[in-house]
């Protein structure tokens, strides 16, 4: 009795498990929360307020008063870094749950009911898939015109593709197996099926596709930004950041350098996150 | 006799690339209450699309079906919903029949919530408990996931699944096939105490033929979507009279060193029955095949009280059979 | 006479991280020249884990030899190099896998699959080499011209037909079978078992045979060795095995399986189930599935008994007067 009553053990928890045996991810993991947390709480972290002009103190190089120097007004680098992020975190998020759960959907819909629905969903996917990402997402953003939530739609739509097609695979998978089949044998319906047996199982990639999907994301945010597409300055954004910063570039690096290496240090960080929620969550690599 | 399924002249047709595949042929028996049908023959011979055509996962072509003296061969969505009450089905790999992200306990309750049999959660953890005990399931194991299970413990889940709903009629796809010998025995002890218990009616689908005879009051003998041969669990196995049947028999390896049967080794491979040619569809393995069969399609005779046949040579086979059995013996 | 093959006191485990599973324990096994072993054992026994020793194909990690020997022609295999196991392999030791469906190369043509083996272990000319592929499959019973068609349009029993061809393609001494019919129905078990006892007697290798299936044993086998979580608890002769089979193990295993011959209404099965290879229990493996274990199994690892000359047992029912154990 006293057993029956332990709590079921969710499959969460085994993933956790895993994902700690694996060094590397563990440590990625650790340091991505550490700045998240750092650029969530920037307004609290930063030494210095993000937009604070110091004219007195312009291009100044990292010292300990401003680890990462200052800019051509005189502000706060590392303020700006970590203040910029929440744009970059955020509008990151807001275009991969964007095109997740579109093409999650999509391609659920168009692996589960196969025929017409799927030869027009793939077909649609294949087009967006023909043009270059990053053109699209050029294209898209001139259309709708600058800011934070027309950036995240444009980062998002070019996105839905891969989601498409990956969720797609998955459920096309799942679909062969005979639980489905055991499950229509009980008396299961097709929307209990497919939200209960389903989506739970072909998931699992889809998570770590989000994952991986935030670092280009942002990458791709920051891009718009640098080619002046994305968010505009004053608000700070490592790509626009990165921007203001070129025409300093063979003078004065650190206006440059910051943006650049949070970009590439959180890019890294997301990606190992997510090879390693890979393999955790495939319990045949267990070894 | 009290019987709880017919199923008359039952077609089956898939379209595929190049032509009709005729899975199910013409398949007519009548199963009573309480008694056990084995359906035997080899993989790709229609047996499994039998059993889910039977359960209504699959639609028929053309014939009848008729359970508990209802025609159940068409009928609406909401009426083969409550059919499922009444008749379930054990697949043949527990392992990729139960879904892997749910534990004992989901996939036990699976059926209770679909149909709101259990009002309180409380009712629902009980019931399921039961069913565990009935299927010799340890409570302990409420919470495992299907990976953690050995092949027969994940088979008794599913056999727990199908009897939550207390169904009359169960079709059993291979339920012990994968399993291991001493597991299996153990999977065929609990059926058929399972059955004297709750008074319920198996067709059990297998390829192996001494799971088949220990377990089936009647066998039926399939080979390219058509029943080559019908009969009682005994008289089959004492007296078979279709080639086929024959060859099927002698083929087991049986495990006795001084059982030396003369074996009857047929050619070729079974071939999937696409774009028939007239004639016997095992015309082209028989040994006795003669112009006849390749013209002409042998109907199924009733030769002995319940003993059907399908074979334009039976009766002049029957010494051969007879023959069979003394080397047999 | 020296035999062909032998394992002394074999012991093979698996470092993961669950756990070390113990595979196999301490097995000793003799073939001799042309004789055909039967190993037989449930899912889990390590049977497979043995074969693949013999060819040293364990995936390293997780799998290690941890102790004993593998003398093959008089010579130690685990002190051969990579470069001298893969003459042996698929030259004087072959191996047939379960499944004919993937062990083939599905773009590549049969004849082709076969003469690449030739060429492999044979310094002859290609011309040659696919000349013998051909007599190959017509050894199997395959049509010659067939030779030219893809995996794809051959069906299943004719797939595993090709994979003995490959394995045979060499003439090796010693055939490993793991499970070759397994895969197949009934029908096509009763072609491929008569087309290997045909072979054995044309060509004179010596098999061993992997299955689980005591009948397939009672047809095709002249020795047996039953193992059970990675020990041989009984060996011996077909008749040592059919007709006297001691070990409580091997009675159950031929209890377990429905007869033909008689009517039963329930069987006798086995209670229980496999240990847990990663945790073994302590004396016997297996007492605690054992009608017969007392305290003594609990603890004690029973050693090997000879009951008869060949006819191996190890249960400590049959320690001292073994004669008197039979007669209960």
């Amino acid at each position: 009795m006293k057993q029956t009553k332990k709590k079921k053990r969710g499959q969460w928890r085994d993933v956790f498990r895993r994902l700690c045996a694996n060094r590397v991810a563990l440590v990625s993991l650790i340091l991505l929360c550490l700045i998240l947390l750092a650029i969530v709480f920037s307004e609290q972290v930063a030494p210095y307020v993000y937009n604070q002009r110091d004219l007195d103190a312009t291009f100044t190089f990292p010292s300990l008063s401003h680890p990462f120097g200052t800019d051509n007004l005189g502000r706060d680098i590392l303020s700006r870094v970590l203040v910029g992020g929440r744009v970059s975190l955020l509008v990151a998020v807001l275009s991969v749950a964007l095109s997740a759960v579109v093409g999650s959907l999509l391609g659920a819909a168009a692996g589960y009911f196969g025929g017409r629905c799927e030869f027009i969903i793939l077909k649609c996917t294949d087009i967006m898939m023909a043009i270059p990402a990053f053109l699209l997402a050029v294209t898209v953003s001139a259309a709708l015109g600058t800011g934070l939530l027309n950036t995240a739609l444009a980062v998002g739509l070019t996105n839905i593709p891969r989601f498409v097609r990956l969720m797609r695979a998955e459920t096309l998978s799942v679909k062969g197996n005979e639980y489905l089949e055991a499950a229509r044998a009980c008396g299961a319906s097709e929307v209990r099926i497919i939200l209960k047996h389903v989506f739970p199982n072909a998931l699992s990639s889809t998570i770590v596709n989000v994952t991986l999907g935030i670092g280009t994301a942002i990458l791709q945010i920051s891009g718009l930004s640098f080619v002046g597409l994305g968010v505009r300055p004053p608000t700070p954004e490592w790509g626009s950041m990165l921007a203001s910063g070129r025409t300093y570039m063979r003078d004065f690096w650190p206006m440059v350098t910051f943006p650049g290496v949070a970009i590439v240090v959180t890019l890294i960080l997301f990606n190992l996150v997510g090879d390693g929620l890979r393999d955790a969550m495939d319990p045949k690599l267990k070894r | 006799m009290n019987a709880i399924l017919e199923v008359r002249n039952l077609k089956k047709n898939f379209d595929i690339p190049g032509g009709t595949l005729h899975a199910v042929d013409q398949i007519s028996f009548t199963l009573a209450k309480g008694k056990t049908l084995g359906v035997v023959g080899e993989s790709g011979c229609g047996k499994s699309t039998l059993g889910r055509i039977l359960v209504g996962l699959l639609d028929a072509t053309d014939g009848q079906i008729i359970f508990q003296g209802r025609d159940i061969t068409r009928v609406k969505k909401a009426q083969r919903k409550a059919l499922r009450r009444e008749m379930q089905m054990i697949f043949q790999d527990p392992l990729s029949s139960l879904d892997p992200r749910l534990c004992t306990m989901e996939l036990i309750a699976e059926p209770l919530e679909i149909f709101k049999v259990c009002p309180t959660r409380a009712e629902l953890e009980q019931r399921v408990r039961e069913l565990m005990d009935m299927v010799g399931i340890s409570e302990h194991m409420m919470y495992a996931y299907p990976h953690e299970l050995d092949g027969g413990r994940r088979q008794r889940i599913g056999i727990a699944r199908a009897l939550a709903l207390d169904p009359a009629f169960l079709v059993c796809d291979e339920p012990v096939s994968a399993l291991d010998v001493s597991i299996q025995a153990q999977v065929l002890n609990l059926l058929r105490e399972l059955q004297r218990a709750r008074g319920l009616t198996y067709l059990f689908i297998t390829h192996d033929l001494s799971v088949v005879k220990h377990i089936s009051d009647d066998i039926l003998v399939m080979y390219m979507g058509q029943m080559v041969e019908e009969a009682s669990s005994k008289e089959l196995f004492r007296t078979p009279m279709h080639p086929y049947t024959q060859g099927l028999l002698s083929a087991i390896p049986v495990p006795n060193i001084h059982h030396k049967r003369r074996r009857v080794i047929m050619e070729g491979e079974i071939t999937s029955p696409v774009n028939l040619k007239p004639g016997c569809r095992f015309a082209a393995r028989c040994p006795h095949a003669c112009n006849r069969c390749r013209q002409e399609q042998p109907a199924l005779l009733e030769l002995e009280p319940g003993h059907f046949v399908a074979c334009h040579l039976a009766l002049e086979l029957r010494g051969d059979a007879a023959a069979y059995e003394n080397t047999a013996q | 006479m020296e035999p062909l093959l032998e394992l002394k006191d074999l012991s093979v485990k698996y470092f993961t991280s669950d756990g070390t599973v113990e595979a196999v324990n301490g097995i000793s096994l003799q073939v001799d020249r042309g004789e055909t072993l039967g190993l037989v054992g449930e899912t889990g026994a390590g049977k497979t884990t043995a074969a693949l020793s013999i060819l040293r194909l364990l995936p390293d990690p997780p799998g290690k030899i941890v102790g004993g020997d593998i003398r093959f022609q008089g010579e130690s295999l685990l002190e051969k190099t990579e470069k001298e196991m893969r003459a042996i392999r698929g030259g004087q030791i072959s191996m047939i896998f379960q499944d004919p469906m993937t062990a083939l190369n599905p773009v590549i043509r049969v004849g082709e699959q076969i003469a690449e083996v030739i060429l492999l272990h044979d310094k002859i000319s290609k011309a040659e080499a696919e000349r013998r592929a051909l007599e190959m499959l017509e050894l199997v019973g395959i049509p010659a011209e067939r030779g030219s068609e893809y995996p794809h349009q051959f069906s299943g029993g004719m797939k595993q037909r090709v994979v003995i061809a490959i394995a045979l393609a060499c003439s090796p001494a010693l055939l490993l079978a793991d499970e070759p019919t397994t895969a197949l129905d009934v029908t096509i078990q009763a072609q491929v078992l008569e087309l290997i006892n045909q072979l054995q007697e044309k060509l004179h290798t010596a098999t061993i045979l992997i299955t689980h299936d005591l009948g397939v044993v009672a047809e095709t086998c002249s020795k047996v060795a039953v193992m059970y979580a990675g020990e041989i608890m009984e060996s011996g002769s077909l008749a040592d095995l059919f007709d006297r089979a001691a070990h409580p193990y091997t009675v159950g295993l031929f209890q377990s399986i429905p007869s033909l011959e008689e009517d039963v209404d329930l069987l006798r099965p086995i209670p229980g189930l496999m240990p847990d290879p990663t945790a073994l229990p302590q004396g016997c493996k297996f007492h605690p599935r054992c009608p017969y274990a007392d305290e003594r199994c609990r603890t004690v690892q029973p050693p090997v008994e000879e009951l008869s000359p060949g006819h191996l047992v190890k249960c400590l029912r049959f320690c001292g007067g073994a004669e008197q154990a039979q007669e209960e």
